[in-house]
């Protein structure tokens, strides 16, 4: 009996599942067992869990060790998680970061630092040194760009333009050239390269493998790399190395294999080469120099930034506590009002000044006024001030020696002495005076009018003397006339200071005895000889009138006079207000 | 873009370089002619959606009939034989120019240029020995260095020619 037909036939059969089963323990229970114990690992998902996770560590490094199937599988989802837990709660992970951050930012600002002082330090050795200037005068002479020839001096060599020729044609099939270069169009060049290189083998009698290999040219070389189709020229800055020429071969020689069949049938048409660029690119190698020095020049230049930096603006400091000490002094003086003062670049003032007042150099002080080169905008104006209404009260009514004017609120007092003339002239002008109301002169004493008087007086009361019927002056009376004199001549200048027209009348006298007729000639002629001493010795003749009364008449106050009383001279001052109108007067 | 090399032949001072002199971009001086014995110019020429670009080899014109530099003459996609219709005998040269180029390179696309058309009455080269050679089949151009006639039909016509027979 096969199994099959055993169990075909227990399944119905009731009472034979008891021995199927012996049976079958007895053939495969060890089997069943582990089959049982494998189901219940597979089918439990805790069972499952803990078995697989206890080589998923494992699993793991040896996949990832295979390819990057883990690391494509997981990044979207460690992706995911860190988004969701940055969304739900930032603080972990920002906790988690924390110690890697800081340093790394660090690192990285150090390393920006880093760059920034070498790329100073090259601008300020190329801006500053010596040998910057040779370059910068090389590349004036020689019509280069500042930045080629620095270029040219800091590298060991450039490859500045590849130029990939078909052999044949000379035509051009790629071109491609370094940052800066100076490039001459490149078809011409491809052409002219191919020609020269074939006037060479003609001439020369070599073959075009053998051709030129090399053209060199001061600075520049062209670097020639010939295949069976095409041919890749390398113009060069400084010295090619060894390993250009290899590097410029393989490349040729990688474009005779991928553009084979474009390469033997070309006809003109550029369209396979179009994407020929790629392939030369890497070909457009350059070698600095070594630069290791310390940036000392930048921190020399950085120290010597900051030390002017400080020196300028404590300088800026002082100079604008200086401006606003000057201001300061403007505001405060009489007369002046800044309206705007400016020091950005200029220094200016603009405001309104009085007239009178100060000169804004001399209140300022004439150096700090050299030293701030102030532009002055200086609008005239009437200061309401007292000092610059008491100096223009003075500016108008001028004001003689011996009077003081001192201002009263608007009320100006005038004191001390002055002649009447001044003072009628200050009392019409005081009060038109801006700033000034009323004018106070009752501390002024008119002198010149007392002088008159005492003149007027003394005149009046002068008195000469003469012999009986004689006009002769006696030696007796010569010392009244002579002091007779000043007098007439006070009274004349007091006169005209005051406006006044005076005349003096010489009034000749005789005594009874004798006729009338004569006693009037007589008088007359004895005044005419008192005008005529006066006038011969410095007498105003204007003034005087000279005239004989003859006797005095027996009858008023000089009835009873002595004769010898009677025969007199006498003087008699009238006055009268002359004609403001007349300057003579 | 389709470029092309286009070589100028002919003898000494039939005006080779001033008939292409204002139609191209040129950037060497005259004295490559006497030096290396070829001088380069380039011409781009729109023909339709197609850019042709003719790299122009400008061969120095020797005067006797002596030997063309065959090596500049490789790759050419055709050339133009350039001719003083004032001096017969540069007709002769020219001829013999293209003997030796069909008999080092090959038969190539050429064309006859007679330059100087704007000097017509004193012209040496006959109408009738003209006529014979259009009979031959020989493509003729008459141009002109001093006023310009001519010359752009001339390159376009090699560019177009060129173009045609690429097509075919």
């Amino acid at each position: 009996m096969s199994l099959a037909d055993a169990r075909v036939k227990s399944d119905p059969d009731d009472e034979t599942t008891g021995e199927w089963q012996r049976l079958r323990s007895l053939l495969v229970g060890a089997e069943q067992a582990s089959l049982n114990a494998l189901a219940a690992k597979v089918g439990n998902r805790d069972n499952l869990a803990r078995s697989v996770a206890s080589v998923l560590a494992e699993a793991t490094a040896i996949r990832a060790r295979q390819d990057d199937g883990i690391t494509r599988a997981l990044a979207p989802i460690i992706n995911e998680g860190l988004q969701q837990s940055v969304r739900e709660n930032p603080q972990p992970v920002v906790d988690a970061l924390y110690p890697i951050m800081g340093p790394a930012i660090r690192r990285s600002i150090a390393e920006a630092l880093a760059d920034m002082m070498q790329a100073f330090n090259r601008a300020v050795e190329q801006s500053l040194s010596p040998r910057a200037l040779k370059w910068r005068l090389d590349a004036w002479r020689t019509g280069q760009p500042y930045a080629q020839v620095v270029l040219l001096n800091t590298l060991v060599y450039r490859v500045e333009q590849l130029f990939l020729i078909h052999r044949e044609t000379g035509l051009l099939l790629g071109h491609v050239q370094a940052e800066n270069a100076l490039v001459q169009d490149p078809d011409m060049v491809s052409g002219m390269l191919t020609a020269i290189r074939d006037f060479v083998g003609d001439s020369f009698h070599v073959s075009q493998e053998d051709g030129v290999e090399t053209i060199r040219l001061g600075e520049l070389s062209v670097q020639v790399r010939v295949g069976p189709k095409a041919v890749l020229a390398a113009v060069v800055r400084g010295n090619a190395p060894q390993s250009l020429r290899t590097r410029l071969s393989e490349t040729l020689e990688r474009i005779h294999h991928s553009h084979a069949v474009a390469l033997s049938r070309f006809d003109g048409d550029m369209a396979p080469f179009a994407n020929i660029t790629s392939d030369l690119e890497p070909c457009l190698l350059a070698q600095a120099r070594e630069l290791t020095r310390k940036p000392w020049r930048a921190y020399a230049a950085i120290a010597l930034l900051v030390a002017g930096s400080a020196a300028w603006l404590i300088e800026r400091h002082e100079s604008a506590a200086q401006w606003s000490a000057i201001l300061t002094q403007l505001e405060h003086e009489p007369g002046f009002v800044v309206v705007e003062s400016g020091s950005d670049g200029a220094h200016i003032v603009r405001g309104l000044r009085d007239p009178l007042a100060r000169d804004p150099i001399s209140v300022i002080g004439a150096e700090r006024a050299r030293a701030f080169d102030i532009g002055w905008d200086l609008k005239p104006y009437l200061s309401m001030e007292p000092q610059l209404v008491l100096e223009r009260a003075r500016a108008n009514l001028k004001p003689p020696d011996g009077v003081t004017l001192r201002l009263d609120g608007s009320t100006l007092r005038a004191a001390g002495i002055a002649p009447e003339a001044w003072l009628r002239e200050a009392r019409r002008r005081a009060p038109l005076i801006t700033g000034i109301t009323t004018f106070d002169d009752r501390g002024i004493e008119v002198r010149d009018r007392e002088a008159l008087d005492r003149a007027r007086q003394a005149l009046n009361e002068a008195t000469l003397y003469f012999e009986p019927a004689s006009d002769a002056l006696a030696d007796s009376q010569l010392a009244t006339l002579d002091a007779v004199v000043p007098n007439l001549i006070v009274l004349r200048d007091a006169a005209a200071a005051a406006h006044m027209a005076y005349s003096v009348n010489i009034v000749g006298r005789a005594d009874a005895p004798g006729s009338s007729e004569f006693n009037l000639r007589l008088s007359q002629s004895r005044a005419e000889a008192v005008r005529r001493y006066l006038l011969g010795h410095g007498a105003p003749a204007k003034l005087l009138h000279a005239r004989g009364i003859g006797a005095v008449d027996a009858v008023g106050p000089q009835a009873n006079e002595a004769d010898d009383a009677q025969r007199r001279v006498n003087f008699e001052v009238t006055a009268a207000p002359a004609d403001p109108a007349d300057p003579s007067s | 873009m389709i470029q092309l090399k286009l070589c100028m032949v002919g003898a000494f001072a039939v005006g080779k370089s001033s008939l292409v002199q204002r139609y191209v971009q040129s950037m060497f001086s005259e004295k490559y002619h006497t030096t290396v014995g070829v001088k380069i110019d380039k011409k781009d020429i729109a023909l339709g959606a197609t850019s042709v670009r003719l790299v122009i080899w400008d061969l120095a014109g020797e005067d006797h009939f002596s030997a063309l530099r065959p090596t500049f003459m490789r790759g050419a996609a055709g050339y133009l034989l350039v001719v003083d219709g004032t001096r017969g005998h540069t007709l002769d040269a020219a001829l013999d120019l293209n003997r030796q180029i069909e008999a080092s390179q090959g038969p190539l696309p050429f064309a006859l240029v007679l330059n100087k058309e704007d000097l017509l009455d004193q012209w040496e080269v006959t109408a009738s020995r003209i006529e014979a050679l259009e009979r031959r089949g020989m493509k003729l151009f008459r141009c002109s260095a001093k006023n310009g006639a001519g010359v752009q039909a001339m390159f376009e016509y090699f560019a177009s020619a060129n173009l045609e027979a690429r097509a075919s």
